[in-house]
């Protein structure tokens, strides 16, 4: 669903990707780990098309995102560290405006409830202005926006950073249950524990460089934790 | 501790883009407008002497003939104006520059330039006033809106606040690096102002020049104090950046744009004057009537009577004094009843206008400020209306004189009732009436009118600070 | 997709207390410029209508006089004779039968009648007299020319709904778009926003609809409103071709200030720096521009002073008497009321009164011209100037329209003028024959009438300013197109 070919991504000398082969499948969780500056907003803002890349390809479902940008952008949903909405519209304005703008005009008021009911967002919420949210309740939002627009491919940038761990584990149930639902998934993120507990794969980026790819079920919690410093040092 | 701060705020206001950018294109307008203003200035002054001289020989030099005719020759008024309009040239452009003064008629001040200038001449003169009134103040904002919401926002502040600062260093020590950079700025300019004065030959019109320099220079201070204290205030109170700025821009917008207008509009309103064609329909209907509705023939006849009374004669020849100069004389003082009522009910309109602009400077800062500079350039309405008395009283005296000379001279002409009644004067006799010499309103007099002014801007100062400092007190140092 | 993100924004901006505080002020600075607009126009029609029915009151009790005169003429059959002096009430001929005193003692006063948008823009027109007082034996130039108002208000300029367009629509344009992308970048809901398939392009533009549209509708609606409440003449198709006009401009100038907020939205910095810019933009494009090419226009084609040209007609004055048949001649002149009965020479000093008028006319004249030239160039000069400053174009394109524009002025001027010579023309020559005026002579008086400029006329005047606006705004609006493609939505 999600693969990059020799995707390169350079600002002048430096180089923020070099190179990068990924595939993620229908019904993958890969995660993306790495020290800050390693590439992996890089490789899902080319995947968004927000930056061009220097060469190579970055494809979604088999389109490649520079030759067609808004059809790839039917299959996405991206939810980075803080899911933005607007402030002064309520959980359900926001969804509805997103579920549109994806295209979806197909749904009704209960629709969008019974959306924001199944990533679990307090019944209360959804008419109160985004504004008053934490942070958790936004990232359910976010989740609700993937789940109404029908993505197949989810592009995640830290989505659980900042999270208290009761949040945390809501939010990953979620992705499994997304995930389950036949997406993939592309998760950066920092919590090795989190990307072992949800995710099916595990990928190490080093300076743009994709170092090592890790099947969950084939390694321990300490043995990533161990394989990653080793390529921290 | 302050210093410190202060030394901070500098260096990063000056080595900001904004700073660069402000501070060259306000250099660069001052010095255009003070070089304009300067060559404007001296052009006029050198117009006006050469007019006011040329009059004066014209009166002198117009030819043998009856003083009340010389008094019809009349002469004219044109105002001088003061070193300092160079700076600041007030409401001259839209006063007139010259009043006729003849027997008979009080004229209105004519020509003034902007009547002969385009339209475009309404968006303003550019003068040294209006940029440290107009532009000043933005830049002022520019550099300081982010003083506090920018800090908060990179989140420096907290590490700042976290070095165990008072807030009220803080923001003394910002204010002192503001207000610094922006010295820095129009100093030089202040400066250069000074020295074009300073080297002038120009004749000097008013007295006290280095205390109106130095009031000037106070007055302004005060106002990018003000400035520069709600600059600060807001920036405190704002959630953001450019909440500060729209705020802060739309007061200097208030202020510098919309208030002059309005209060000239409500005031307008308030203290209604009459239109030219009203005005002089008016006075001429009264005049014909009478002041108190006896038509002037039927008071000349009444002062007849009264004095053949006086001087127990049964014929107006046997008066001692010319009677017809006499019996003009009369005319004329019972004209001057109905001219004082209609131009003093205009000039006591204009008056209660301009104090109604100035009270609203409550709600405005430049509008005290701009009353202010005017009143100390010598540029405003308060001078204005001496030079219109002053040319009036030298009306009265000048028609009083020539008649007063003509009833004792022509004395035996009184029985002469064929057309070569009429006695011929000369040179010497036109001489008794001194060449019009304009008196510009004392200091003194200008800061009894002004006192008010420099309270409500006092008032500003004091409130902007107070804002300023209630404003760190209740500082959030989170963003939110 | 446009409806859908406009309708989107403008929810959004209905919820935020910005907007209504603007409309609040739109609203408010509309109505507040509209009354004084209107006492303005009033105030002019009021000085008018006062100073013409004075001197028409002056020339009927003339007029009653001379009836009078002349059914006594006719019941003791006496002749109809001329006055050549003053006589007391009831005895001789009246003063109203000597055109000479009835052309120089009373004026006609010629009014330029306010088009049916003059509230909307005062222009000049508190400043210079729409009334002039035209007298036999008086020269336009040393007519009175300005109107009585108080310098302090003519400092500050009016409140008109010229000054709400060009001044302060632009501020409340600009605080509605200075933050256009940038707000939506620093909030993060760009990148939300982006996710989806939706072109930068697009989005933008339907964001810059929704405030348009809300603009706009308020501004033209308003403005309907203020011509209603207002206007004059609203009966008369060119009153609303004329506020067609008003329309279109008034779209082009705010469409220009939009363009400009979207532009400097391209360039990806902050919202702070955005609406630094944007408030230096305006202040350098409204403020500083005008002024300083009105600097330049009155430094290069200085107009001579008045003093000078008083100077001047005074010398031109004393040449003129001293060739009158000295100073006895001078007196009477001024003072016929002092000529003894039956004094024919009375007749005399009158005529050489006028010809002493011609005199200084003449003499001045070339002065006049050198004034007027300057003025012209002057002028022209602005024209040609305009073009820097999209407040200036709309400046002179709302005078035009509303009828306040300086060209209409110097028309009227020359029908003044025109209208002078004729006045002069008919009194002085029944005057020099003494031909006494009888009171049926008094309906055959010249009359002035207005002529109004073609329309034509008003369009071709309009045509620099609206087409330099045209060009501008396309110029602003066409530069983002390209830089769109690289706006960073992504921080690196």
């Amino acid at each position: 669903m999600l693969e990059a070919i020799d995707l390169r991504k350079s600002y002048g000398d430096h180089a923020a990707l070099e190179g990068l082969n990924l595939k993620v499948k229908a019904g993958d969780i890969y995660c993306l780990l790495g020290a800050n500056g390693a590439g992996k907003t890089t490789t899902i803002n080319l995947f968004l098309n927000f930056i061009e890349p220097t060469s190579g390809t970055a494809m979604v479902n088999g389109i490649d995102v520079t030759q067609s940008p808004l059809e790839t952008k039917r299959y996405l949903a991206y939810i980075p560290e803080q899911v933005m909405l607007y402030g002064n519209l309520t959980g359900i304005e926001n969804l509805e405006y997103f579920a549109r703008l994806g295209g979806h005009a197909e749904y009704s008021a209960a629709d969008y409830q019974s959306f924001l009911d199944r990533v679990g967002l307090q019944a209360n919420a959804a008419h109160l202005r985004v504004r008053t949210y934490s942070k958790g309740m936004r990232q359910k939002v976010g989740v609700a926006i993937a789940l109404a627009k029908q993505a197949k491919a989810l592009l995640l940038d830290e989505p659980t950073s900042g999270l208290d761990p009761k949040a945390s584990n809501e939010f990953s149930a979620l992705l499994l249950q997304l995930r389950n639902d036949g997406a993939a998934i592309l998760m950066a993120t920092h919590d090795l524990f989190r990307a072992k507990e949800t995710g099916n794969r595990i990928g190490i980026m080093k300076s743009g460089r994709l170092v090592q790819e890790l099947s969950t079920d084939e390694v321990s919690h300490a043995d990533v934790e161990r394989i990653y410093l080793e390529h921290m040092h | 501790m302050i210093r410190i701060i202060a030394r901070k705020e500098f260096t990063e206001i000056v080595r900001d883009g904004r700073f660069m950018w402000t501070a060259a294109l306000m250099v660069l307008l001052l010095l255009t407008a003070m070089l304009a203003g300067w060559q404007r200035h001296s052009s006029y002054m050198a117009t006006q002497a050469a007019a006011q001289g040329a009059t004066n020989t014209q009166w002198l030099k117009q030819g043998d003939k009856n003083p009340h005719t010389a008094a019809h020759y009349g002469n004219y008024a044109f105002k001088p104006l003061g070193p300092l309009a160079f700076f600041d040239n007030g409401v001259t452009n839209y006063t007139g520059t010259t009043v006729f003064m003849e027997a008979h008629k009080q004229n209105f001040a004519i020509a003034s330039p902007a009547a002969d200038t385009s339209a475009i001449g309404r968006f303003g003169e550019l003068n040294g006033a209006m940029i440290l009134q107009v532009l000043m103040p933005l830049l002022v904002i520019f550099l300081g809106f982010t003083a506090f919401a920018g800090e908060r926002e990179s989140g420096t502040i907290r590490q700042v606040m976290s070095m165990g600062i008072s807030r009220l260093s803080l923001l003394w020590g910002k204010a002192l690096g503001l207000g610094s950079a922006v010295l820095m700025v129009v100093l030089p300019c202040v400066i250069i102002g000074a020295v074009f004065i300073a080297m002038t030959d120009l004749p000097m019109v008013g007295e006290g020049l280095a205390t109106r320099i130095a009031l000037l220079t106070v007055a302004y201070l005060a106002y990018a104090g003000i400035f520069l204290f709600l600059t600060l205030a807001v920036s405190a109170w704002s959630r953001s950046p450019r909440t500060a700025l729209m705020v802060l821009v739309g007061f200097w917008a208030f202020t510098a744009f919309i208030m002059p207008k309005t209060a000239a509009e409500i005031s307008k309103a308030v203290y209604p004057s009459p239109p030219y064609g009203s005005f002089m329909a008016d006075m001429k209907a009264h005049r014909a009537r009478g002041f108190d509705g006896t038509p002037p023939w039927a008071e000349l006849g009444k002062f007849q009577g009264q004095m053949m009374r006086e001087y127990r004669v049964s014929d107006v020849k046997d008066l001692p004094f010319y009677w017809t100069a006499v019996r003009m004389q009369r005319l004329e003082e019972l004209d001057q009843r109905v001219f004082d009522q209609h131009f003093g009910a205009v000039t006591a309109a204009y008056a209660g206008q301009r104090r109604f602009q100035d009270r609203l400077g409550l709600l405005a800062p430049t509008l005290p400020l701009r009353s202010i500079s005017m009143g100390l350039a010598g540029t405003d309405l308060i001078q204005q209306q001496k030079f219109q008395d002053d040319a009036e009283s030298f009306r009265e005296a000048m028609v009083e004189k020539m008649n007063g000379y003509l009833s004792r001279a022509a004395v035996s002409l009184n029985g002469v009732s064929s057309a070569s009644n009429y006695l011929v004067a000369n040179e010497d006799v036109f001489a008794i009436v001194p060449p019009f010499r304009y008196q510009p309103p004392a200091l003194a007099t200008t800061l009894a009118e002004h006192w008010m002014n420099f309270a409500v801007l006092a008032f500003w100062l004091v409130a902007a600070i107070l804002l300023a400092l209630l404003g760190v007190k209740g500082m959030a140092l989170e963003r939110d | 997709m446009y409806r859908l993100i406009a309708m989107h924004e403008t929810r959004a901006l209905a919820r935020t207390w910005a907007l209504w505080a603007i409309l609040a002020l739109l609203v408010f600075a509309i109505a507040f410029a509209a009354w004084s607009g209107g006492r303005s126009v009033s105030r002019q029609l009021k000085g008018a209508g006062d100073a013409a029915s004075y001197e028409v009151g002056l020339r009927d009790r003339m007029r009653q006089e001379t009836a009078e005169y002349e059914a006594k003429v006719k019941a003791t059959g006496g002749p109809y004779e001329f006055a050549t002096v003053r006589h007391a009430p009831g005895q001789g001929p009246p003063q109203g039968t000597n055109a000479g005193a009835v052309g120089a003692e009373t004026a006609a006063y010629i009014a330029l009648p306010p088009t049916g948008l003059a509230a909307l823009s005062i222009g000049q027109s508190d400043i210079q007299l729409d009334y002039l007082p035209i007298t036999m034996g008086k020269s336009l130039a040393m007519t009175a020319n300005a109107e009585l108002e108080n310098p302090v208000n003519l400092l500050a300029g009016s409140f008109d709904v010229a000054f709400v367009v060009i001044f302060l629509l632009p501020i409340f344009i600009l605080a509605m778009t200075y933050d256009l992308l940038s707000s939506e970048r620093e909030r993060g809901t760009l990148a939300m926003v982006l996710a989806h398939p939706v072109s930068l392009r697009k989005l933008m533009a339907s964001k810059l609809m929704a405030r348009a549209a809300i603009i706009l509708l308020v501004v033209t609606g308003l403005g309907l409103v203020a011509v209603l409440a207002v206007g004059n003449y609203l009966e008369t198709p060119e009153t609303w071709l004329r506020f067609a006009l008003w329309i279109i401009v008034t779209l082009v100038y705010s469409m220009f200030w939009f363009a400009l907020a979207v532009l400097v939205n391209i360039y990806g910095q902050s919202s702070s720096t955005n609406g630094t810019i944007l408030a230096g933009a305006w202040l350098i494009l409204v403020v500083i521009i005008p002024t300083l090419i009105s600097l330049v226009a009155t430094t290069i084609y200085p107009v001579p002073s008045r003093m000078d040209l008083t100077v001047a007609a005074r010398e031109a004055q004393t040449a003129a008497e001293k060739n009158m048949d000295k100073s006895l001649n001078a007196f009477y002149a001024e003072h016929l009321e002092y000529v003894p009965a039956g004094d024919q020479r009375a007749m005399d000093f009158m005529t050489l009164g006028q010809a002493s008028a011609n005199t200084i006319e003449k003499a001045l004249s070339p002065l006049y011209a050198e004034f007027q030239a300057r003025r012209g160039q002057q002028q022209g000069l602005v024209q040609r100037s305009q073009y820097l400053s999209p407040a200036v174009m709309m400046q002179l394109a709302l005078n035009e329209i509303s009828g306040t524009s300086s060209e209409r002025y110097e028309d009227f001027l020359q029908q003044a003028a025109k209208f002078r010579t004729e006045w002069n023309d008919y009194f002085a020559e029944r005057f020099l024959r003494q031909d006494p005026l009888r009171p049926a002579d008094y309906d055959s008086f010249p009359a002035f009438r207005y002529q109004p400029e073609p329309f034509s006329v008003v369009l071709k005047r309009l045509a620099p300013s609206l087409s330099g606006l045209l060009i501008l705004l396309l110029g602003v609006a066409l530069v983002p197109l390209p830089g769109i493609r690289r706006y960073q939505v992504a921080a690196r």
